[in-house]
């Protein structure tokens, strides 16, 4: 389901940013942001963890924060530019920035608050854009009522409209839907793309929701620790990964050292032998002591080890790229991706079929995480609790691990992998 | 581990009782005592009500300069850097921790006519102790703080992102104040005018030192104290009572609206 991009005419042009900020603490560098991008007019997701830098890189294209190099501009307009010492005040910015905490005015009637950028507009204009930017988003009937009287929902669509009545050339979305349900946000998404449609403007949408990203923009760039990770359309950032990191973050659980050992032209795989992985995959993250999965997982782990000292080489096949053979790579597989099999099975058309024992199984809600020990190897795999009934999955049980070779991602610690 | 508890709550609430009583009985005394006599003979009086008319004369002008001054020193310490905003208040919390007899002192070594201030203002003629503006230094010195505090508080409280919401919809600095802050932190603001009001209103201490006369209420009630002892100094005691609990009153209110209007500060104020 290929989104296409619209094509904006008009003058409004790219927000290009190029920043440094440094953070201290005491004189140590706590933290640095790092990075140069351009926005084109349409929405473009800002992803990452907490901690990653969003919100210093939007306070920083705002004018609430400084960076000590660099230059922000909006299409002809330059708002910073630290060669030239030009810095221009948020308010001469004509930006529309809906933060996290919405900021709503408390005081304030809805429509005072919208109408709050367009004091020093002639008043009959100024109803009438107020008129028009409160129907498209479907509040006119909140007008007279106070922040705190709304709904979480409905204070997000003021929080919207306030910034999109001004006309800005360009908006900044800090996590706007964060803790509203599915339904509330399809409706206000849809209304923010309505109304920029009409108008193309750049659009940064800060987010660190996953769905989201997916649902809503057409571009996306990955930030991590203060620099950019990854650019492109949100498909390809998050679900192919080419950087370990990015990978954790797009919720791969399964990450191991592999060496290439033979390169198949004609079938467009390779095979890598994986090696047991230093590190154990996190399964449970709160085992009590003296609770009955704590004693299956200290067997477990015995096994694991004792399995670890005698392992034969796990190989899997994965899809041809252009890494010389013999370079150490790390594989990604989603433990969603896994397949068990209660008995061999044949005529499939996955490459990787792998014998092991189960070592330990937790269930959460709907889904049972069973960690499969083949060969040293252990894998995480994310199935039914239905699916545990039918096969009779128990610990110690032998059971058969299948992955096809499209699910196993090579993803590079430094740089992109082809 | 209920029976630790309650005897330790049983504890608690006797010590606590022995507080409140002596704040509390000492009032209900009073109350229990005066007879609607006494006050029509203090308010028959010529020196009662001079003492009442320049009690509330010198108090307003001290609490209109207090305001004037003490509000946006307030807004300028609350956005000041931590060490700062550590010394700022320290200055301004000393006037309360001091006696008010040793303000009273201090003022008069700088106001004085041999003080430092004094002296260049004597040479101009204007005489600041004794009269009127002494009365009203002294207030100034005792209550200041009350409302610099209160207002600190109230500009403190204020989430930093409303003022940077309304910078990016197009404010002046000045603007964001007018709109947004001062607003937001009125409640907080009108609440400490009160307290420095009636803190003026009671000013002995200093008011002792830097203008014996002419009599405010607090130092006229000592001289009928002294002349004719207890019963002399009922009615005007009442008085200061009654301000007292108006203005406390109004204190509280303002902090309620406060918390009640603003409660919305915070997105996760909604429902």
């Amino acid at each position: 389901m290929m989104k296409t991009e619209a094509h904006y005419e008009g003058r409004n042009g790219d927000l290009a940013v190029r920043v440094r900020k440094t953070y201290r603490e005491r004189r140590a560098i706590v933290f640095t942001l790092d990075a140069d991008f351009a926005v084109s007019p349409g929405v473009t997701i800002l992803f990452g963890a907490s901690g990653a830098g969003k919100t210093t890189l939007l306070q920083c294209i705002a004018g609430l924060a400084t960076p000590e190099t660099g230059r922000i501009a909006c299409g002809e307009e330059i708002w910073f530019d630290a060669e030239t010492r030009i810095r221009r005040d948020p308010a001469e910015r004509k930006l529309g920035f809906v933060f996290q905490d919405l900021a709503l005015f408390p005081h304030l009637t809805a429509e005072e608050n919208i109408s709050y950028g367009l004091r020093r507009m002639d008043a009959g204009e100024r109803a009438v854009r107020v008129d028009r930017v409160l129907q498209s988003l479907r509040i006119g009937h909140l007008r007279r009522r106070k922040p705190r009287e709304i709904s979480g929902g409905e204070q997000q669509r003021v929080a919207l409209a306030r910034s999109l009545v001004t006309e800005p050339r360009a908006l900044l979305l800090d996590e706007p839907l964060a803790s509203l349900d599915a339904e509330v946000k399809a409706g206000i998404v849809d209304d923010l793309r309505a109304w920029n449609a009409a108008r193309g403007i750049p659009i940064l949408y800060v987010t660190h929701d996953r769905e989201e990203a997916f649902a809503l923009g057409t571009r996306m760039i990955l930030l991590e620790s203060g620099r950019i990770a990854a650019q492109g359309a949100p498909a390809d950032v998050l679900d192919a990964p080419r950087r370990e990191t990015v990978a954790r973050l797009a919720g791969f659980e399964n990450i191991f050292d592999a060496e290439i050992t033979a390169a198949h032209e004609a079938n467009g795989t390779m095979t890598c032998r994986l090696r047991a992985d230093e590190a154990r995959p996190a399964l449970l993250s709160n085992v009590l002591p003296g609770t009955p999965s704590d004693a299956a997982s200290s067997m477990a782990l015995e096994a694991w080890d004792n399995s670890r000292a005698m392992s034969r080489p796990v190989a899997l096949e994965v899809p041809l790229t252009r890494v010389p053979a013999g370079q150490s790579i790390r594989v990604a597989i989603r433990a969603g991706d896994i397949l068990l099999a209660g008995i061999r099975p044949e005529k499939l058309s996955a490459r990787n079929v792998l014998p092991g024992h189960v070592e330990e199984i937790v269930r959460t809600g709907a889904r049972v995480a069973v960690r499969v020990n083949c060969g040293g190897v252990c894998f995480l795999a994310h199935v039914t609790p239905a699916a545990v009934e039918s096969l009779n999955l128990r610990v110690n049980c032998e059971t058969w691990l299948i992955v096809k070779s499209y699910s196993c991602h090579l993803v590079g610690s430094a740089g992109a992998l082809g | 581990m209920n029976r630790r508890v309650n005897a330790a709550w049983i504890i608690f609430a006797l010590l606590g009782f022995l507080l409140l009583l002596e704040l509390v009985l000492p009032l209900v005394n009073l109350l229990g005592q005066v007879r609607s006599a006494d006050i029509r003979d203090a308010l028959a009086d010529a020196g009662t009500r001079d003492a009442i008319r320049i009690s509330l004369e010198t108090s307003l002008v001290s609490t209109a300069l207090m305001t004037l001054l003490g509000v946006p020193l307030a807004c300028v310490l609350a956005r000041a850097s931590r060490p700062w905003r550590r010394i700022g208040m320290g200055l301004i919390l000393l006037p309360l921790v001091m006696p008010p007899l040793v303000g009273g002192v201090l003022l008069l070594l700088l106001f004085g006519p041999y003080g430092l201030l004094g002296r260049v203002f004597a040479s101009a003629g204007i005489v600041l102790t004794g009269n009127f503006a002494g009365i009203v230094l002294s207030q100034i010195f005792a209550a200041g703080p009350f409302v610099v505090v209160a207002s600190y508080s109230a500009f403190r409280s204020l989430n930093p992102r409303l003022e940077q919401a309304a910078a990016l919809l197009g404010d002046s600095a000045w603007e964001t104040f007018r709109r947004i802050s001062l607003p937001l932190a009125w409640p907080g603001i009108a609440a400490g005018i009160a307290l420095g009001w009636i803190r003026a209103l009671g000013e002995f201490g200093a008011t002792l030192v830097m203008a014996y006369s002419p009599h405010t209420v607090p130092i006229y009630l000592w001289v009928q104290f002294q002349a004719e002892g207890l019963r002399g100094a009922f009615p005007l005691a009442l008085f200061l009572l009654a301000t007292a609990v108006a203005a406390l009153g109004a204190a509280y209110l303002l902090e309620r609206l406060a918390d009640d209007e603003f409660r919305g500060v915070l997105r996760g104020a909604a429902k």
